[in-house]
């Protein structure tokens, strides 16, 4: 049995739009009949390169998935923390709270009458 | 972001400790992880995570197949390793074959991952006792490397031993030492204390076992900050 390199480089390498177009793939075709409910292989075909998400980032389903609002939480949530205080200083307050708003998380309103009581 | 967990010697908790970073990751800090099961000797960590039997990462080369990726559960994957266990065992491979064959991985992984919508934070198991010049040629492709070991690793055996350990230590981004003693406990700048013993040989429930323990959970916090900056994980 000889490891056959060029074809694994090709197959590992491959990108989305090839996926999209070329050969179904075999693994699809090895997915064992029974699997466990928790157990699926995941489809060999991406659909996005969001698809390893959580599904339920946030108990509020009313937000906009991906805006300028949600990008500017994630950006600040991730940033390191004095870099985060030094942008939450720049922004203006009530366009932060506005926000926060427009997700119906309980805790988030709890956090926002305290914010807006002081 | 791809991490290498190895070791030296065998059976010190490479698999354990891989599993125990993949729980806190994806189910305490909600931080998507793929686990890649490349211990071609016994592929503990597919079983130990009940993976179907199926194509591994090993079938592309082996035989041109895509690899199965297993959801375990939501921001968890994993990549099977059974086929490359089965031909460690039936075929005569070189070392430096499997060795190409996951470095080739290596490489391709942004690809791999982002077309198949995987997280890009990578864990691979390995097999004990990985060749230095495999290990530095993955280090200068970006892989950061966990090296774990036991109590052998501060309690000199031998001094050829002693010299073995301190090529891996030299190599390793950080050092974990397991199941240490009271009085090696802070030799080492990343340790995991015993716990006891755990009746499901099972991922979640060995893992939870070991991160219930406050000091193991420090450890393991303390790894994936240091192996993955936060930026670098994903969606949170």
């Amino acid at each position: 049995m000889i490891l056959n390199f060029k074809k694994g480089t090709q197959i590992l390498g491959k990108k989305i739009a090839d996926l999209d177009t070329g050969e179904p793939t075999q693994a699809a075709s090895l997915q064992p009949a029974a699997q466990p409910a928790a157990l699926q292989p995941t489809p060999a075909l991406a659909t996005s390169a969001s698809a390893y998400a959580f599904e339920a980032p946030q108990p509020g389903a009313s937000a906009p998935s991906e805006d300028w609002g949600e990008l500017l939480v994630r950006l600040l949530a991730s940033a390191p923390e004095d870099v985060a205080q030094k942008l939450v200083g720049c922004l203006d307050k009530e366009v932060l709270i506005k926000v926060l708003e427009r997700w119906s998380n309980p805790y988030l309103k709890v956090a926002l009458m305290l914010i807006t009581k002081t | 972001m791809i991490v290498i967990i190895t070791s030296l010697d065998g059976g010190v908790g490479k698999t354990t400790l891989t599993a125990a970073m993949a729980y806190h990751a994806a189910v305490n800090k909600r931080q998507p992880v793929l686990l890649i099961d490349a211990d071609w000797e016994k592929a503990e960590l597919s079983q130990l995570f009940r993976a179907e039997y199926g194509p591994g990462w090993l079938s592309p080369f082996l035989r041109g197949e895509e690899p199965a990726v297993y959801k375990i559960r939501d921001g968890l994957y994993l990549v099977p390793g059974y086929d490359a266990a089965e031909a460690y065992q039936l075929y005569d491979f070189s070392i430096a074959e499997l060795e190409r064959a996951l470095e080739t991985w290596v490489e391709n992984l942004p690809t791999f991952t982002a077309s198949r919508g995987l997280p890009p934070a990578v864990i691979i198991d390995t097999t004990p006792t990985l060749r230095l010049s495999f290990l530095t040629r993955l280090k200068e492709r970006g892989v950061k490397t966990i090296f774990i070991a036991d109590v052998r690793a501060v309690s000199r055996v031998s001094d050829i031993k002693a010299e073995q350990y301190a090529a891996y230590f030299k190599l390793a981004d950080a050092v974990v030492v397991n199941n240490t003693s009271f009085f090696t406990r802070n030799t080492a700048p990343y340790t995991i204390r015993r716990v006891g013993t755990v009746k499901d040989l099972h991922w979640e429930a060995m893992a939870k076992a070991l991160l219930k323990n406050r000091h193991n959970r420090r450890t393991i916090e303390a790894l994936l900050d240091k192996v993955y900056p936060t930026s670098l994980l994903g969606p949170t």
